[in-house]
């Protein structure tokens, strides 16, 4: 396996995340705008410095088959988009009560609870609007990347995850539930983000099905990660509240610090095994997954 | 976890539609448990996996894909099957084959073994696919497949070992039967992988499955483990360096030795015809001499049983068990027809480029009575098994004559070769007297069977032609002075007896036949036991091919050390070399399985001598073994099937 120098694995990724916002800032409307509340409380959100790992994995799985482009660049944006309409409906108090989100207080904090739900709706239908209008990919493409999006968001995702994991708070989960969460929660936006970014990249089927694979295994070992993080990690780091996992379910406590990791290294390889037909090509997608094996953020 | 929780997550990751959540639960598991579930949640997939079902998971897999998921599958264990397949048969036919010869082989079985493993493994991929797609795809519909292909595997693995083996040899079974569950194993897991492609292609729903890192590692490695051990020991126990013959000086200041070989003869036989005075001459002579039953178990071909008799080694020491083998392009020697846990014989007469050779003397590995005679004295030896090609002893020996179990064939064609007799020479005079000699012997035949149907007759007349030539020939050859041995084989009673196994035979006739045979033997047996030329006979009747399986053979000793009147106790095959060696003035050899009998004969004791040397295995096929006349005959005499 042909790995890319340290450096050049950074520089790519700081390169790809620094596209991806700047992507983000130019699609959505200037401050002032208005409803200049609305909007700012969505820059607020979308614009904090994030790992922006979902997005790009969109152009990563793209650059498998060709160049970068500006349409793979929007599906980048798009999914970007569905994380963080996510995250703040997942901060909100109905909802997980957190009080940080990337270092700053969560948006709800900021902007108030109506505002912020007003802002995590309008994210969602901002990245469908970036779908569809994503320069340069046929239409085919467009419909099969806002049905891939769609899937992820609702009950078979993002949505049914959480209500799982709403359900069950203050229970303990068994890992099939826990594993249904995370594979939800987590688990269909990194695959989706693959298949969009395959889909930009004109990846057959059986490529497409490959690259799910990498991704199905790459999502939980990122949730498995953040378990770890939530242990061990520095909120100064992760910007997220220490801690806030004790009294529930997750990885470390089923299977203790070591096994949670150990459990990291097999996905990551699992993953990394899921690349191996595409040869040097994969080697951004490996970078990444390694990126994921050794993350404190 | 419950079935129903099982499938209805199961519903959920290969649909993405909404189904209830699980119900949450205190659960105190670990590491391990963790790993298993999350393999069987669709994480982790081995490389295994990976390699047979490519990314079929993730969509529904065409004809084709299941097709390819086979193959690759077939690709994975087909060398663990053929390496199992192919030790086995190096056991069955050892002490024959070398390690190049194994690997060949391996090659063969590995692809037969693939092409099984691809068809069992499709079977089973399309039987499970059908049945996930009337009731929906379960957890156990892998297992299922996979025990639709372990059983068959495992059973044709067992059974055709336990009916093929050579010997009951503990060791090799245990070794061979834990070879045979772990590469079950091995297959069945693959049919398993195999049969997600079926079931998923017909339902679009990806059922559980599991993977254990160790478990693949020690499936792998026992096969052929076991293969490389079955391979090391088989070569280890035939040796497949040659080794001299030691010194030894024989006394040979006794009697000569007139050595006949009677076969398809057995004392029940001889008490069934002895009320009809068909042995009265043979009862008559044996009464003046030591007479001992000979018993040997189970039922193999003569020519195992005779050059057994002839070595006093066992087949796994000389190697012959056939008159014909199955010569495989690059292997050096022919090979059992039914040999090894494999079905060869199919294989070779449809798959393999093969053909049958008849068994020569490059393929026994150590010396016959008449080779051992000739080291030390003159001696004369008329068509016995494996005698082809024609060799008259080695430097300083005492040279003789070998007359090879193809010269009669020859004659009867006009086609002769060097290898034939030795001398060389030899051929020649045999063939100046055929013609008057086949008249005789007609003559003779007309005389004794013009009662009997056409049909019987003409069953009788190819064996009264052998028996009567190889006698004729002996009786020649012993006219020499110098001849102070001979060996001659008589076959035509065991052929003869085979053929009137034929249901169209009536009983009336068959009795008739086979009297009027045994009665003419009779007058050639007691005219060998009669000789007082200061020959000492010692007649060796084995029950041959159609006689009961516990019908026993018998020895007779006539002058010499014999003791008149003298009954002795059982012998078995590998007796009666020591015996003839002792007889001849000849130290037994310490690699002889078998004993001088102690009872009947006044025989000094004689120190063994370590060995009557070994040929190596040969490198190299012998030259023009493939004759396909002699095959012929061989076939048209019951010898090869």
């Amino acid at each position: 396996m042909v790995r890319p120098a340290a450096l050049e694995i950074e520089e790519y990724l700081e390169e790809a995340r620094r596209q991806v916002e700047d992507a983000l800032d130019r699609a959505i409307p200037p401050l002032g705008t208005p409803p200049p509340r609305f909007h700012e409380a969505v820059r607020y959100a979308l614009l904090s410095r994030g790992k922006r790992i979902r997005g790009i994995l969109v152009l990563a799985t793209s650059e498998l088959f060709r160049e970068r482009s500006e349409g793979a660049v929007a599906l980048a944006c798009a999914v970007e988009m569905v994380h963080t309409a996510s995250l703040i409906l997942d901060d909100l108090p109905s909802m997980d009560n957190a009080t940080l989100r990337r270092g700053k207080p969560v948006l709800h904090r900021a902007v108030g609870e109506a505002n912020a739900i007003l802002a995590a709706v309008g994210l969602l239908n901002a990245a469908f609007a970036c779908v569809l209008e994503a320069p340069g990919l046929k239409e085919r493409v467009r419909g099969g990347a806002a049905s891939c999006l769609a899937r992820a968001v609702g009950a078979a995702g993002l949505i049914g995850g959480q209500v799982h994991d709403l359900e069950s708070t203050g229970e303990k989960l068994d890992l099939e539930g826990l594993e249904w969460i995370h594979s939800h929660k987590t688990g269909a936006l990194f695959i989706a983000a693959a298949e969009t970014g395959a889909l930009a990249g004109g990846a057959n089927s059986r490529a497409r099905a490959g690259l799910k694979r990498y991704a199905k295994n790459l999502g939980l070992a990122f949730q498995i990660t953040d378990d770890l993080l939530d242990y061990s990690g520095n909120p100064e780091t992760t910007g997220k509240d220490a801690g806030q996992d004790r009294d529930r379910t997750t990885f470390v406590n089923l299977c203790g610090i070591d096994g949670a990791r150990k459990l990291v290294d097999e996905l990551i390889d699992a993953s990394l095994g899921a690349l191996s037909s595409f040869g040097r090509r994969g080697a951004n997608l490996r970078s990444l997954a390694e990126m994921v094996r050794v993350r404190d953020r | 976890m419950r079935t129903s929780d099982r499938w209805r997550r199961w519903f959920a990751f290969a649909t993405g539609s909404l189904v209830p959540p699980p119900t949450s639960q205190p659960d105190g598991t670990h590491y391990e448990d963790v790993r298993q579930k999350l393999v069987e949640r669709g994480y982790l997939d081995g490389r295994i996996e990976q390699f047979i079902l490519g990314d079929i998971l993730a969509e529904r897999p065409g004809t084709w894909d299941l097709a390819r998921t086979g193959l690759r599958a077939a690709a994975l264990g087909a060398p663990i099957l053929g390496g199992v397949l192919a030790g086995a048969a190096v056991a069955v036919n050892r002490p024959l084959l070398r390690a190049a010869d194994a690997v060949v082989l391996w090659i063969y079985f590995s692809a037969l073994a693939g092409a099984a493993l691809f068809l069992l493994s499709l079977a089973a991929a399309l039987a499970a696919g059908a049945l996930a797609r009337r009731r929906g795809a379960r957890a156990a519909d892998s297992i299922r497949a996979s025990l639709l292909v372990a059983l068959p595997t495992l059973t044709y693995l067992v059974v055709t070992w336990w009916q093929r083996r050579p010997i009951p040899d503990l060791a090799a079974d245990a070794l061979f039967l834990a070879a045979v569950l772990v590469c079950t194993l091995v297959v069945a897991r693959l049919a398993g992988v195999v049969s997600l492609a079926g079931i998923i292609g017909r339902t679009g729903q990806v059922p559980d499955r599991s993977r254990r890192r160790i478990l693949i590692l020690v499936a792998v490695l026992v096969p052929l483990s076991a293969a490389a051990l079955l391979v090391r020991n088989a070569s280890q126990r035939g040796s497949a360096v040659a080794v001299a013959a030691s010194s030894f000086e024989p006394d040979v200041s006794g009697d000569r030795l007139l050595f006949v070989g009677v076969d398809g003869l057995d004392s029940a036989l001889v008490q069934d015809l002895e009320p009809h005075g068909a042995v009265a001459g043979l009862l008559d002579r044996m009464a003046s001499g030591a007479v001992f039953p000979v018993r040997r178990a189970g039922e193999r071909e003569p020519a195992e049983v005779w050059t057994t008799l002839m070595t006093g080694m066992p087949a796994e020491a000389h190697g012959v068990r056939e008159a014909g083998g199955e010569r495989l392009w690059g292997v050096a020697a022919p090979l059992r027809r039914d040999a090894g846990p494999a079905a060869l014989e199919v294989a070779v007469r449809f798959l393999l480029p093969a053909r049958t050779v008849p068994t020569t003397s490059a393929v026994r590995r150590v010396p016959t009575l008449w080779e051992i005679a000739r080291l030390k004295i003159p001696s004369a030896a008329i068509g016995w098994w494996t005698s082809w090609p024609a060799a008259n002893g080695g430097e300083g020996g005492g040279r003789g004559y070998v007359v090879s179990d193809r010269v009669l064939p020859k004659l009867l064609s006009g086609r002769a070769e060097d290898r034939d007799t030795a001398p060389v020479s030899l051929y020649a005079r045999l063939a100046a007297r055929f013609p008057a000699e086949r008249s005789r012997i007609r003559g003779e035949f007309a005389a004794r069977f013009a009662p009997l149907p056409r049909d019987l007759a003409d069953a009788a007349w190819e064996s009264f032609l052998i028996d009567a030539f190889q006698w004729s020939t002996a009786q020649l050859l012993m006219q020499d002075p110098g001849v102070r041995a001979a060996f001659v084989y008589l076959p035509g009673l065991d052929i003869l007896r085979l053929r009137l196994q034929d249901p169209r035979h009536g009983i009336h006739d068959v009795s008739l036949s086979l009297g009027s045979y045994v009665s003419w033997l009779d007058g050639i047996l007691s005219e060998a036991l009669e000789r007082r030329d200061g020959w000492c006979v010692l007649l060796v009747a084995d029950r041959g091919r159609a006689a009961r399986v516990d019908a026993e053979g018998f020895a007779v000793v006539v002058r010499g050390p014999a003791q008149p009147k003298c009954v002795g106790g059982i012998l078995t095959e590998m007796d009666v070399t020591p015996l003839a060696l002792s007889i001849l003035g000849f130290p037994p050899s310490a690699e002889m399985a078998g004993a001088v009998p102690s009872e009947c004969l006044d025989l000094p004791s004689i120190a063994e001598i370590p060995t009557y040397g070994r040929t190596g295995v040969p490198s190299d096929p012998a030259p023009s073994d493939f004759d396909p006349e002699m095959v012929e005959r061989l076939r048209s005499l019951g010898y090869v099937r």
